[in-house]
């Protein structure tokens, strides 16, 4: 066939399970620049060009462009009747590629619409997963046509959406969208940068504009950051100012002002009510390590106590220089003895030294752990004041006063309350915790006695560290309610006293102190992003603008393409199309313009097309756009599904001459269906001389779905018109079927033998054959020879014995011999096409 | 029959015809010119919001 050179080509498709295809298979020869489908109302037209729309770009428009609530299609793409184990729906073709070969693709749908879902699909080139069919050179182009498809639906879109929908139509019909969509990320980039969190300083400075000192927070802002010495000085000369202003203190000094104006705004938070008497204070500390003396327990059993407890006195003995060569018995220098310091007895004293001393050492360890312990208990003693909050020990007077306060604020006291009562609480733990303290501390000196003299430790110290432990965790119980507690309170006044507060503006304007020394820099800063911003702004519009002569470009291209698309439909009205024009210059509508002469030679009147088109120029209008836009995108295949409705029946012999034909010239493979029968005889008649298939659809099986008879084969041809007659009750109605089966047969043995003839290296016309043998009789002796299988064999000749009769009166076949014929040409056609290496000789 | 479009299956088609109706010499048109510029080598929206954020910053930094 004569295409676009090197464009893509269907050759065939093949659907089932998609919309009225049904279970059976149905395959369609496609190899010819135009393909002529025809079928009765609801007999698959548009089944067969949505099944194409979903082949090519793995969707369907209908959801999109018709209208109504997307939970109405839902389910809509795979065929109801289809069995519910039945999943297998997929569209598959043939695809001549710029590399002449076919490539088979196949669509599988695997989620059909649904609630709140697209449909899904899976695309497959050659047994191969794909996203597209852009490597065959079939490429979607923008949604909502992604498809070069026209259906009802879309040939009235553009005229029957709002004006600011139809731009967007014709931006998609031209692909521009992505001018829109860089102008969107500019903005949305310009937002991110405007949102981007301001210095701190500039912060405190706007801070100031919500409080009596508005003026401050303006003179701050305003401070001109160019010259950064003058800057800093200006900042300061506003805030000592503002400081002097707001609190009568003067100071030259930022930084004492600063800590001068953190007190002041204490007190005046103080002032309206004393919530830092709830502050929590110091964390409770962690509980002290309990004591281990084991060791000097056990020291102290393994050696003898008296002797242990004399040890110092022998130690001073012992280490008298005249005792150690010691060689006649002394006076003893503890009991003045005579002679009882011998040296056997000085030799038992040392040995005695050297067994007391590890109660010596466990002795030494012990009193450093309890001097640590010691220390350690003191300090929690001394703390115990810091974890309890001030408002633990007001006086009721205080408390009658907050009380009061509470009330002027229009608090109610019951987060008071709550505070009060938990701290007081807290209060009486942290005095348990204390006295424990104390306790373990008188605990402790005694165990300090009893090392000294090698006396056994009182269980009572293992006790007071218990009790101890008990009453901190006590404590942090109750720190704990008393913390939430203050915390509630805080939530329920704090707003009040911000308010308050901020009425003055003083707790901002120590803000603003603080950050003082960055403003400048900030400022500087937040000029340069205003620079920055005004910058984004411009270019926005900058690109708003090319963006838009870009569009009138391509308007004025589209409008030329369509004017002539328009002409070949409608040549020679006085009512024209004049072009698509942005209203207004502005991007957000689009007019279609009509041209109105009163004669071909007058100037025309401009009008928007769609006041003044009549229903028939308005489908030819979408007509007309939907081929410009396939001219424009150089669209090698169209399918069009019932271009010329039936009341515009005077514009089909038109459409067949000049924009069928225009497109066929072109090396567009065109595929069109349509409802009416002369539309499609003239579509083929007209266009005889080039190749072309036509089809007729009929759906007489919901379950089995929609069967082609392409009948431009004179084989299918004659099945079909012996349809007509098939189940007549009169003898000479299936009389008149009888014989055009037998016309039927005697073709395809005809094609058989010419196919079968040219394979073994004998070319041969259905022609040949038939100057050979024309009749049923004659041509069943040649066609054995080509049978597939002995059944093959044996049906020939019976169709020569069925089939013959149908010329008398006397015998003609019924209705299910009739049918039983039928079913075994077709089985004999389709394994022949298939057997045969390019199909059967047409 | 030749497309006069370009081709559609790029994240921005027509960035050469946008590009060549920015020719105006002005401060504003520069800028949108630097910025379509930026975006021309982006594989992906997200890519394209990289490379303006990348030519705002510098600009904030000058």
């Amino acid at each position: 066939m004569t295409s676009i050179v090197g464009a893509p080509v269907l050759v065939w498709v093949e659907v089932r399970g998609f919309r009225a295809f049904g279970t059976e298979a149905r395959r369609l020869d496609l190899d010819a620049p135009l393909v002529v489908v025809h079928a009765g109302n609801s007999q698959g037209k548009s089944s067969l060009a949505e099944a194409l729309e979903f082949l090519l770009v793995g969707r369907s428009s209908r959801r999109d462009l018709l209208g109504g609530a997307k939970a109405e299609y839902n389910d809509s793409l795979r065929n109801a009747h289809l069995p519910s184990e039945e999943q297998q729906v997929y569209v598959a073709a043939g695809v001549r590629g710029s590399d002449d070969v076919v490539h088979e693709v196949r669509r599988e749908l695997t989620c059909d619409f649904a609630a709140g879902t697209d449909c899904r699909s899976r695309l497959l080139v050659d047994g191969r997963e794909e996203t597209s069919l852009a490597a065959l050179g079939l490429t979607p182009t923008d949604p909502p046509l992604s498809a070069p498809v026209l259906l009802q639906h879309t040939l009235r879109y553009v005229l029957s959406t709002e004006p600011k929908q139809r731009v967007s139509y014709f931006k998609a019909l031209l692909t521009l969208t992505d001018l829109d969509q860089l102008r969107q990320r500019v903005t949305q980039a310009a937002a991110r940068f405007e949102q981007s969190p301001v210095g701190p300083a500039v912060a405190a400075a706007r801070a100031l504009l919500r409080t009596p000192l508005a003026e401050t927070g303006r003179a701050l802002l305003g401070v001109d950051g160019t010259d950064v010495v003058g800057a800093a000085t200006a900042v300061r000369k506003i805030l000592l100012e503002a400081a002097r202003l707001a609190t009568g203190m003067t100071s030259a000094d930022l930084e004492s002002l600063t800590d001068n104006l953190r007190e002041a705004v204490a007190r005046h938070r103080d002032s309206v009510f004393p919530l830092r008497a709830f502050d929590p204070g110091a964390q409770v500390p962690d509980d002290p390590a309990p004591l281990d003396l084991t060791r000097y327990a056990q020291a102290l059993r393994s050696a003898d106590r008296a002797a242990a407890s004399l040890a110092p006195m022998i130690a001073a003995v012992l280490s008298v220089s005249a005792y150690q060569d010691l060689a006649q018995p002394v006076e003893c220098p503890v009991c003045a003895t005579p002679e009882a310091l011998t040296p056997a007895r000085l030799a038992a004293l040392r040995e005695q030294m050297r067994r007391t001393g590890a109660v010596d050492e466990a002795v030494a360890a012990a009193l450093a752990q309890v001097g640590q312990s010691r220390a350690i208990v003191g300090r929690l003693r001394d703390a115990m004041p810091d974890g309890v909050p001030a408002s633990a020990e007001w006086t009721p007077e205080q408390v009658g006063d907050a009380g009061r306060q509470l009330d002027r604020l229009g608090v109610p006291r019951d987060a008071l309350s709550s505070a009060l009562r938990v701290g007081a609480y807290t209060n009486a733990t942290a005095q348990v915790a204390r006295q424990r303290c104390e306790e373990l501390l008188v605990v402790l000196a005694d165990a300090e006695t009893c090392l000294q003299r090698r006396d056994d430790i009182s269980p009572d110290i293992q006790e007071g560290h218990r009790l101890l432990v008990q009453a901190l965790e006590a404590l942090r119980a109750s720190r704990h309610a008393s913390d939430a507690a203050a915390v509630a309170l805080r939530e329920r006044i704090d707003p009040v006293i911000q308010a308050r507060t901020a009425a003055a503006g003083l707790a901002e304007l120590r803000t603003a102190l603080v950050h003082a020394d960055g403003l400048v820099a900030e400022l500087r800063s937040a000029a340069a992003r205003a620079r920055v911003a005004d910058r984004l702004a411009a270019a926005e519009k900058a690109l708003r603008s090319a963006a838009g002569t870009v569009l009138d470009t391509r308007f004025g291209q589209m409008s030329g393409a369509i004017e002539r698309w328009w002409l070949t439909i409608r040549p020679e009205e006085l009512v024209g199309f004049a072009g698509v024009k942005r209203r207004a210059g502005g991007a957000l509508f689009v007019n279609l313009v009509a041209a109105l002469r009163s004669d071909p030679h007058a100037e025309p009147v401009q009008r928007d097309a769609l006041g003044v088109f009549s229903d028939s120029q308005l489908n030819a209008l979408g007509l007309a756009t939907f081929l410009a836009r396939v001219q424009l995108l150089a669209v090698p295949l169209v399918v069009l599904d019932d271009p010329i409705p039936g009341s515009d029946s005077d514009h089909r012999l038109t459409f067949v001459q000049n924009t069928l034909a225009a497109l066929l010239d072109e090396g567009q493979q065109v595929i069109l269906t349509t409802f009416d029968h002369k539309l499609a005889e003239w579509a083929a008649s007209q266009h005889s001389h080039r190749e072309h298939i036509t089809y007729e659809l009929t759906l007489a099986d919901p379950i089995a779905g929609i069967e082609p008879t392409q009948t431009s084969d004179t084989f299918n041809r004659l099945l079909l018109e012996a349809e007509d007659n098939l189940n007549s009750p009169s003898p000479s109605g299936r009389r008149g079927a009888c014989n055009t089966y037998r016309s039927a047969a005697e073709r395809l043995a005809k094609q058989v033998i010419a196919t079968g003839r040219t394979i073994a290296g004998q070319p041969c016309s259905v022609s040949d054959v038939e100057s050979e043998a024309k009749i049923l009789g004659d041509l069943v002796p040649l066609v054995r020879g080509f049978a597939r299988d002995n059944t093959e064999k044996g049906n020939w000749n019976t169709f020569a014995k069925v089939l013959n009769p149908g010329s008398h009166d006397d015998d003609v076949p019924s209705t299910i011999d009739l049918r039983q014929v039928r079913g075994n040409l077709r089985k004999i056609a389709k394994a022949h096409s298939a057997h045969w290496p390019g199909g059967l000789v047409r | 029959m030749a497309s006069i479009l370009l081709g559609v299956n790029d994240l921005l088609p027509n960035l050469e015809a946008l590009l060549d109706a920015l020719l105006d010499d002005t401060p504003a048109g520069r800028d949108a010119n630097e910025l379509s510029r930026a975006a021309a080598h982006a594989g992906s929206w997200e890519d394209v919001d990289d490379a303006l954020d990348h030519v705002v910053a510098g600009w904030t930094d000058s």
